[in-house]
């Protein structure tokens, strides 16, 4: 909860500061690595991370004056990068369709193509399974389970009902457990 | 508010295969990744203005640069004066030659305007007097007072010829004299009404035989 304080410490800086530098890098450095790994699990590959990050943190720098902290820092946070990791797939499956090569745009063969990729081990196997999932149900599975998020935390960056979100993952995990069990 | 362990269970109520899983980074990170992001994205970040901002007096600037621009084009590039040339005093002389040249003007249609008056004159008279005759040639059944004169003295003439002399006329000229005298005869403010003698075969041979024409020597 200090941590909370804070943010809004760095907020106020940032909005009423002559220099909003020093309190952006100072949130920068607090989430990104978190914000990062949020969003790597969803898009894959290291640039394609890289991009959605950068992009997210400026659409950040753009809009904190007009922050109107209803929600915490991190929520807000949260919710840009996952907005942004959902739109840049999207973008990807759109381009992919409408491609010469006609190939679907599939993050597992992303996830194979990886130099450490080994296919017996369970780690990457689930990577494999989480990719299958339908993107949204993606995003609730790698909140709960990666960055441990209650459910009431969930429904703040997702604007989802907590039961809605649940059920979810409930669902998600077991498609999982399917996959890694049909895979074995 | 739910902490970790709650998690965990909830995961190992739901499938003890995906909680056994170790939960390690298969994904790697270029070293130092996370150090220079920031900077990047710092640098990238800190261009972008947070409004739009303008120098000081810029308005005032640009408006006088503006009108200093036109008035400068105007001079060179786009200039308004008449490319064509004037004979000298040509708009001093305007107005004198001007006034000469309309009482010219105005002479010259006098005189024109006259001749046209007659010739339009005599072209109504002409069409007068030839619609007159065509419509008095046309309407010889219709006596004006100078025919109604001279109809007077011809039928005090016609009363004098002898009937005999008059039928002997006919013949001679190929006239049907039967049709010749009743036409002579019959008035036509005593005919009956014509849907009178259509709707009766008898009305017409009555009036005949009461003006003493037999109706059959006719026919």
């Amino acid at each position: 909860m200090a941590n909370h304080l804070d943010d809004k410490d760095l907020v106020f800086q940032f909005k009423n500061g002559t220099n909003k530098d020093l309190p952006f890098a100072q949130i920068m450095k607090k989430y990104q690595e978190r914000l990062y790994w949020h969003i790597r699990r969803m898009v894959v590959v290291h640039e394609d991370a890289h991009d959605v990050l950068q992009n997210m943190f400026i659409k950040v720098w753009k809009n904190l004056d007009n922050f109107r902290e209803d929600s915490q820092l991190f929520t807000w946070l949260y919710r840009i990068a996952t907005n942004e990791s959902l739109t840049f797939l999207d973008q990807q499956k759109k381009r992919a369709t409408i491609s010469i090569s006609n190939e679907d745009y599939d993050l597992t063969d992303k996830i194979a193509a990886s130099s450490h990729f080994d296919s017996n081990k369970l780690e990457w196997k689930l990577q494999l399974a989480i990719q299958k999932l339908p993107p949204k149900q993606r995003v609730v599975f790698n909140l709960r389970y990666y960055d441990e998020m209650p459910y009431a935390e969930m429904s703040k960056v997702l604007e989802t009902s907590e039961g809605a979100l649940k059920a979810s993952y409930h669902h998600a995990v077991k498609k999982i457990e399917d996959y890694i069990l049909n895979h074995y | 508010m739910e902490n970790k362990n709650d998690i965990q269970t909830e995961l190992e109520m739901l499938s003890t295969t995906v909680a056994s899983i170790p939960k390690v980074a298969v994904y790697a990170v270029p070293e130092g990744y996370f150090d220079f992001c920031c900077l990047e994205t710092l640098k990238i970040a800190a261009q972008i203005p947070n409004g739009y901002t303008v120098s000081e007096n810029y308005f005032q600037q640009f408006s006088d640069s503006l009108f200093a621009e036109i008035e400068k084009s105007s001079s060179t590039k786009f200039s308004t004066s008449n490319p064509y040339e004037i004979p000298e005093n040509y708009f001093n002389q305007l107005t004198t030659t001007t006034l000469a040249e309309i009482k010219t003007n105005q002479r010259k249609s006098t005189v024109r305007r006259y001749i046209l008056r007659l010739s339009v004159a005599a072209v109504v008279v002409v069409f007068l007097g030839f619609g007159i005759q065509l419509l008095t040639s046309k309407k010889t059944s219709e006596p004006t007072t100078s025919i109604v004169n001279n109809t007077d003295k011809d039928e005090a003439i016609f009363n004098q010829i002898n009937e005999t002399d008059f039928v002997q006329y006919l013949t001679e000229n190929g006239h049907d004299v039967d049709a010749a005298l009743v036409a002579t005869l019959t008035d036509e403010q005593t005919l009956p009404a014509e849907e009178d003698y259509i709707l009766d075969n008898n009305r017409l041979e009555t009036y005949l035989e009461e003006i003493n024409i037999n109706p059959k020597s006719v026919n």
